[in-house]
């Protein structure tokens, strides 16, 4: 475990698949939206003696121009020609059981090798990947001079796993590759790894169906089943057999890059064999941001808990100086309602008073109005207008035009009232109230002479 | 992630992932003790900083409003016997309408009829109350009835007058058929809590508690 309290953040990682003649490298960048896929470079290699050396060198140069920072995170996907597969043992019936038993099935004396049981899929019986140890050592010095951190290796047959682990009940039969390196890799209906193995272009050319008989009669079986294997082969168009020299399933190869693919390995939660620990890092981040969330809720619990013991301080402070000032504040209370209630009265008495001027105009109205022949038949009086109907003649009407009632504005024409209407009414005339006089101008400012004539006293000191 | 999240599963079990849940429980709890009495707290904190400050407005104004009182204590008793004081606007419109039917039998007027009798309140204390007062007479007695609404001891106002010549059917002739839109103010007697109110002098704000101050 680090010593470091805090791990250092890692926000570059790179992927590395090694073929034969090819190298594909992608760099990884975590951004605020989390990882996304930064660069890509792919190189063919000459096979040589200074193969290890060229790969070296292609890596150290990727990692110069997108200068990813020391002790990134490298992870490595290697063929079959590197990386081994031994497939599932019958007989076990739990990973740590096929591990163990898988042991003598191992080219190499077991302490020499590097091995991973492969959890893919459903099915109890699991392939083991292994990698003798040397070959380890050279992807982790490789790794170590071009400044990275090698962690985990994958096989290459791991990229097809997605794909046939969807065909239940048939074995699948990948061929993958171009024109230099083709590979081959054979799947158990669950997705356990069977096989996974380097194709030279010379078998390829002897022909691609004799090379599978070969490979599935070398399959371990399990004497049940046998007669009823279905096999399903996934390969590039143009190396798909006739239906006359394969009899089984065949369907061309779903056509996804190799970057694509090595993505997918990379974000998947598959497992390959540990170089570098790295769920370590995991915990502390867990209990790090544990530990922050637990202190920073205490020191606000805290907070919460002070400033509390301060309001009820206060609380009580205000409450002892309201009690003290209660019996002035209900005597002010009782006061204003007194005073209020008061003025509502007062103030609707005062508003009747101007009510009672209805009648007012009555004695007015009956005072204007003309002598014998005329005679009043009809008033109408409210707060706004006046109205009246009687019989007289043409000198009767002239006589209210000239003689209007006091306040009231002059007479206008009244329709003949209903009830009237059958009578010979000659007067039938109506007058609003005269709008009250506007208010006495305020007195005139002095001349602007007189203002002159005293500046010279205001600017004496 | 997700491989690192399975390995530590596989090694670690849920241990490593229940810490942050139990954390956070543990924080929850204790929030959900505190925060409730704490919220409690605050609130009442200002509902006491509005009561006091409720209370320094209306000691502030209390000089104002002791003038007010003063003056409207000069004011309202010439005004106070002019208004219907009953316990509601139903008893006052009924002794209102008893005082215009005697004064209008005094005055010998003809078949007084009362009709649409109406309430509306004019504020919180006080209420219009009005009705139609519809009888018969002749023109001499009109000055009277002028003289006589204005001599009732409670405010009775005409809001309008309609006056029509019409037959007189019984003694032959014409008469004056008279329609009076009559209005008057109903108020509730006054609460026995107002009245041993007496001013309170304004001196009484120079000794407020010095603690009352903003916290």
């Amino acid at each position: 475990m680090s010593n470091r309290f805090l791990p250092p953040p890692r926000r570059h990682q790179c992927v590395v698949s090694l073929a034969p003649h090819g190298l594909l490298v992608l760099h990884f960048e975590r951004g605020w939206l989390g990882w996304k896929q930064a660069h890509t470079h792919q190189v063919t290699l000459p096979e040589g003696d200074d193969y290890l050396q060229n790969v070296q060198t292609v890596l150290k140069d990727c990692c110069r121009q997108w200068k990813t920072p020391a002790a990134s995170d490298v992870y490595w996907v290697l063929a079959g020609d590197i990386m081994g597969v031994v497939p599932p043992t019958p007989s076990a019936d739990d990973a740590t059981i096929a591990e163990a038993g898988a042991g003598a099935l191992l080219p190499f004396a077991s302490g020499t090798v590097f091995t991973q049981v492969d959890r893919f899929g459903q099915g109890a019986e699991k392939s083991l990947l292994w990698i003798h140890k040397d070959w380890a050592s050279e992807i982790t010095r490789i790794s170590s001079a071009c400044k990275l951190r090698a962690v985990e290796i994958f096989s290459r047959a791991q990229l097809f796993q997605p794909l046939c682990g969807r065909n239940k009940n048939q074995i699948s039969i990948v061929l993958e590759g171009d024109k230099d390196d083709y590979f081959l890799h054979i799947f158990a209906p669950d997705g356990a790894i069977l096989r996974s193995r380097l194709v030279d272009q010379a078998t390829l050319s002897e022909g691609l169906v004799g090379l599978l008989n070969i490979e599935l009669a070398g399959l371990p079986s399990h004497e049940e089943d046998a007669p009823a294997r279905r096999f399903k082969l996934f390969a590039p168009i143009a190396q798909l057999p006739s239906k006359a020299d394969w009899s089984h399933l065949s369907q061309a190869l779903p056509s996804s890059t190799p970057a694509a693919l090595l993505a997918q390995l990379w974000r998947s939660s598959s497992e390959g064999i540990v170089l570098e620990s790295t769920h370590n890092t995991l915990i502390q981040k867990i209990n790090l941001w544990s530990m922050v969330v637990g202190a920073v809720g205490l020191a606000v619990l805290a907070a919460m808990l002070w400033h509390d013991g301060k309001l009820e301080r206060q609380i009580d402070d205000t409450h002892e100086d309201l009690r003290k000032q209660s019996p002035k504040v209900e005597a002010a209370k009782l006061l204003k309602a007194k005073t209020m209630w008061m003025a509502d009265v007062v103030r609707a008495a005062q508003a009747l008073e101007k009510d009672t001027q209805a009648l007012a105009a009555f004695p007015q109205a009956l005072a204007v109005f003309p002598p014998p022949p005329a005679a009043l038949l009809y008033l109408r009086l409210d707060a706004k207008n006046l109205a009246l109907a009687g019989t007289g003649d043409e000198a009767a009407v002239q006589w209210l035009h000239e003689h209007p009632v006091p306040q009231y504005q002059a007479f206008t024409d009244l329709p003949v009232p209903d009830f009237l209407a059958e009578q010979s009414i000659t007067i039938h005339l109506q007058a609003a109230k005269a709008p009250p006089p506007p208010p006495e101008p305020s007195p005139a400012p002095e001349p602007v002479a007189n203002a002159n004539k005293i500046q010279p006293e205001k600017a004496k000191p | 992630m997700k491989r690192a999240a399975q390995r530590v599963y596989r090694e670690h079990g849920i241990k490593y992932f229940a810490f942050p849940v139990v954390v956070v429980l543990l924080l929850a709890s204790l929030f959900d003790e505190h925060v409730g009495p704490y919220l409690e707290k605050r609130e009442e904190v200002v509902d006491q900083q509005l009561t006091a400050d409720n209370n320094q407005t209306l000691l502030d104004l209390n000089p104002k409003i002791a003038a007010s009182h003063e003056k409207l204590e000069a004011e309202l008793p010439p005004l106070q016997p002019k208004i219907f004081v009953h316990a509601n606007a139903q008893e006052s419109l009924q002794a209102m309408q008893a005082q215009v039917r005697q004064m209008l039998q005094s005055l010998y007027f003809d078949g007084v009829q009362f009709t649409d009798e109406q309430e509306t309140p004019v504020n919180t204390v006080t209420r219009r109350i009005a009705f139609t007062a519809h009888f018969q007479g002749v023109p001499q007695q009109l000055p009277r009835l002028q003289v006589a609404l204005a001599q009732l001891p409670q405010t009775i106002a005409a809001k309008n007058l309609e006056l029509k010549v019409v037959p007189d059917p019984q003694r032959g002739g014409q008469q004056l058929d008279i329609t009076m839109r009559l209005t008057a103010l109903h108020m509730k007697p006054m609460p026995a809590v107002l009245h041993t109110v007496a001013a309170v002098s304004a001196k009484n704000n120079s000794d407020l508690p010095n603690s009352r101050k903003q916290q």
